[in-house]
């Protein structure tokens, strides 16, 4: 029935039950605001218009935070993030209105003909009227404790409360792994939270990689026809995903310490590496001008390779002639470097120097140094996340139907090119999307770090937290970094799932 | 209708009143018939349950004294093991009511962090431990030394200012739990352990062999240690405060658990107002007037803690030194009770 037919069709008595309706829903939204007012003045603002006052003053502060790019780039960003969350209860009051008005609408258009003249009888009504309430319940709540939040911190701390700009201090602790970023004691608490950052970032890719072969291995050990590699694979997984991971890396920590010797009985390898209880330290690669000969030489190679597999690939389509495409890129992209670097030697010299590390006093001094409560982080990750791995593996390949594989035997594909052209695209696409939260799962549980004393991003945190006293704010940070990370990784295995994906014509 | 807009209305002032909670810490400390007593998780002398799950140390001491004054009952407290990292959180959320965990009293802890400091139960400094074996004598010897450490502590901030402001070189290893750090050192992943001194001679009890080991002479902090309460609530700062005051002036008028009902005899004046027989000193702050007896009586007096738990004969044989009273030759120093 149109709605044109429906406002004919309707008698007077459906007509005042209609009117009584719409009067309910105004006078619920008015009752619903007055409650959210009531709250927000109650509980945050302490009065009736501070309301107003406040939002002219966040939008000043979001506009000053974007005109003044002074202190780093976490605090510049906390003091957007602040804004919009003070702001962001408002929205609720919109929400509010927005209800109301969808339920007018849809009294109005779609439901002009109300089924009983008492609208509590009425089943729609009392849906959108029960919304109503529990988002104005919802809001009144909110209020409630980011008031109480805000009152009990003013109450402790005194006037300055909550925000971003302790960042800027002096941080004056010492930390054991510092990457790729210049940090002393004398650097900002910032710059601690985003060599914590890097720590997590370097502790997490290292982890997803290694995960990842140990797990495709063990998957594919698992499918082995061979009796003692399957079960060997089976008790491997079985073992380390029942097995707490915290104490996995407990275990691992003291596994990696204790039999190693002390800095003065290291273990030396080829008079280079040297291997005790305080990491392992190996030479530091010191690159020439000279050196850039050799990376371009090396990019070089994988450009032209990607453009000879283009080649091969249209040649192969149009002819049927193969082209030997991996070994080509091989030469290209390992090959061509080399022989670079043996031109440049013969010409200008060495184009690599190494600092190699040496004993002085306490310990190794100089070289490269990976620290030991990395390797044990690094280990017990990549294992434990490899048996959960491993399993996704097996099951994306028994995934493929076996008549997949004997169709592409059929066709006379070798059995590589079965594998790698037939079985594994296919297997891809149940294998990607549990792999995405396996490495997000990974990431996060780097977290556990702080156990063992590994600086990742909540061992810093956490001191930053003690040092400084602003939990909140840290935790805001924590939560943004974790956020940001996971939807980063997604986002990447999506793109990979969607390319992988079958194309569908 | 209208009942509906009311129920809303009720949930929402409910929601209200209980926001309004958390002020008076002595009435809620009173209500639910225990002080809730924040400790360390294991400091051997200063707070450490034993093999029957008492705990004991001067810290642990402490909060029995105001169990004593508010409750006149020793018992009546409850402990919280926090780490370094956990303690201010704690006291601040109000999970605890009062902080007794070897707690280095600061500027900023006392106004940043939200914190009040009641005066210092023990006056140390932070040290140096190293095997004997590496044949160190000083602190200026550990130029690229590795150190563990706890989380969290002025211990931290101290080591880093000390090897920067002589130039040298360090690799700090920080741990959250102070048995962590202890073990990692124990096995050799650092070379140096440092911490408060009162906790180098405690941990080191807990050392696979205690005498492998040697305490730098370096003192290079000052770690004033004491109770903490949070902001916001004066009387219950107050309680704290003499609580402690008291069992110092106890012991400088010569009042121990063993004489002070004699005491109560006394003709001193002195003597009078800190035991309740005279003036009105316990209802200054909220308790009752013989409040300082309990103390004594059922705890002792600082002297007396501090034998029990950290003294000379105690395992961990600290002499007083600084903790000695100010006419003894330390600084210790109460206010008087009047």
């Amino acid at each position: 029935m149109s709605t044109a037919e429906a406002v004919i069709a309707e008698t007077a008595a459906e007509g005042q039950a209609r009117q009584r309706r719409l009067i309910l829903v105004l006078l619920l939204t008015i009752a619903s605001l007055l409650i959210f007012w009531g709250s927000a003045s109650a509980f945050y603002y302490h009065s009736p218009t501070g309301m107003f006052a406040d939002l002219a003053r966040w939008v000043g502060d979001i506009a000053a935070a974007l005109v003044t790019f002074d202190g780093g780039f976490l605090q510049w960003l906390g003091r957007i993030g602040i804004a919009v969350i003070r702001v962001a209860p408002l929205f609720s009051a919109i929400f509010i209105v927005g209800v109301a008005l969808r339920l007018r609408n849809w009294l109005v258009r779609e439901h002009p003909r109300p089924a009983s003249a008492n609208p509590l009888f009425d089943r729609h009504f009392r849906g959108i009227f029960s919304e109503l309430v529990i988002f104005t319940l919802l809001a009144a709540f909110l209020w409630w404790i980011t008031g109480n939040t805000v009152e009990n911190l003013h109450r402790l701390k005194g006037d300055q409360v909550v925000g971003f700009d302790f960042l800027s201090s002096t941080a004056g602790f010492g930390i054991n792994q510092i990457l790729f970023i210049d940090y002393a004691e004398t650097s900002s608490y910032a710059t601690a939270i985003m060599v914590g950052l890097i720590n997590t970032l370097v502790l997490s890719f290292a982890g997803i990689v290694l995960a990842t072969i140990i797990g495709f291995i063990i998957g594919i050990m698992r499918l082995s026809h061979n009796w003692v590699i399957s079960k060997l694979a089976a008790g491997y997984v079985e073992f380390f995903r029942n097995v707490p991971l915290l104490l996995q890396i407990f275990v691992w920590y003291n596994a990696v310490l204790k039999p190693l010797p002390r800095p003065r009985q290291s273990i030396a390898v080829a008079d280079s590496i040297f291997i005790n209880n305080r990491g392992v330290y190996a030479p530091k690669p010191l690159f020439t001008d000279a050196w850039w000969f050799v990376v371009a030489a090396f990019i070089f190679g994988i450009v032209a390779s990607w453009f000879i597999a283009r080649w091969a690939h249209r040649r192969q389509m149009e002819t049927g002639q193969p082209f030997p495409v991996l070994t080509t890129a091989l030469a290209l992209i390992f090959g061509l470097p080399l022989l670079t670097y043996g031109l440049v030697h013969l010409l200008a010299g060495p184009p690599v120097h190494f600092d190699y590390p040496v004993l002085r006093g306490f310990n190794y001094q100089g070289g490269m140094r990976i620290i030991p409560e990395f390797i044990a982080m690094l280990l017990a990750l990549s294992i434990y996340t490899g048996a959960f791995i491993g399993e996704i593996v097996r099951a994306g390949i028994q995934a493929v139907p076996h008549g997949q594989t004997e169709a592409a035997l059929a066709l006379g594909l070798t059995r590589g090119q079965m594998l790698r052209l037939v079985i594994i695209p296919q297997a891809m696409r149940v294998i990607i999307p549990p792999l995405t939260s396996q490495y997000l799962n990974l990431t996060k549980n780097s977290s556990l770090a702080v156990a063992i004393a590994y600086p990742d991003l909540v061992a810093v945190g956490g001191i930053v937290i003690n040092q400084s006293g602003h939990e909140l704010e840290v935790f805001a940070i924590w939560m943004l970094i974790y956020l940001s990370l996971s939807l980063a990784t997604s986002a990447f295995m999506n793109w990979y799932n969607a390319k992988m994906k079958l194309v569908e014509r | 209708m209208k009942k509906m807009f009311a129920m809303a209305l009720g949930a929402v002032m409910m929601a209200g009143a209980v926001s309004a909670a958390n002020a008076g810490t002595l009435d809620d400390v009173k209500k639910k018939g225990f002080i809730q007593c924040g400790v360390s998780q294991g400091l051997p002398g200063f707070s450490m349950p034993d093999d029957k799950g008492n705990w004991k140390g001067i810290d642990v001491d402490f909060c029995r004294a105001l169990a004593a004054a508010v409750f006149a009952d020793p018992n009546k407290v409850k402990f919280t093991p926090l780490s370094a990292k956990q303690r201010f959180n704690a006291l601040r959320s109000g999970e605890v009511d009062v902080l007794s965990r070897n707690t280095t009293w600061t500027m900023q802890r006392d106004t940043e962090q939200g914190l009040n400091f009641a005066g210092v139960l023990y006056y140390d400094g932070q040290g140096f431990m190293v095997r004997k074996s590496m044949g160190v004598t000083s602190a200026l010897q550990l130029n690229g030394a590795a150190v563990c450490t706890n989380t969290g502590t002025t211990t931290e901030l101290n080591v880093a200012d000390f090897f920067r402001s002589h130039k040298m070189k360090y690799e700090v290893v920080a741990f959250e739990k102070a048995d962590e750090v202890v073990k990692a050192y124990d096995e050799g992943r650092c070379d140096v352990y440092t911490t408060d001194r009162s906790g180098l001679a405690a941990m080191r009890l807990k050392m696979k062999n205690p005498d492998e080991h040697v305490v730098l002479p370096e003192i290079i902090s000052k770690e004033p240690l004491g109770p903490v309460v949070r902001h916001g609530d004066d009387q219950w700062f107050d309680i704290v405060k003499w609580t402690l005051f008291a069992m110092v002036n106890a012991e400088e008028l010569g009042v121990t658990s063993k004489n002070v009902d004699e005491m109560k005899k006394s003709t001193n004046p002195a003597i009078k107002r800190l035991l309740g027989v005279e003036g009105d000193f316990g209802k200054m702050i909220g308790l009752s007037n013989d409040w300082a007896y309990n103390v004594i009586k059922l705890v002792g007096n600082y002297g007396e803690i501090y034998d029990r738990n950290v003294g000379p004969k105690t395992p961990l044989g600290l002499a007083r030194g600084l903790n000695a009273l100010w006419n003894k030759g330390g600084i210790m120093y109460a206010p008087p009770i009047r």
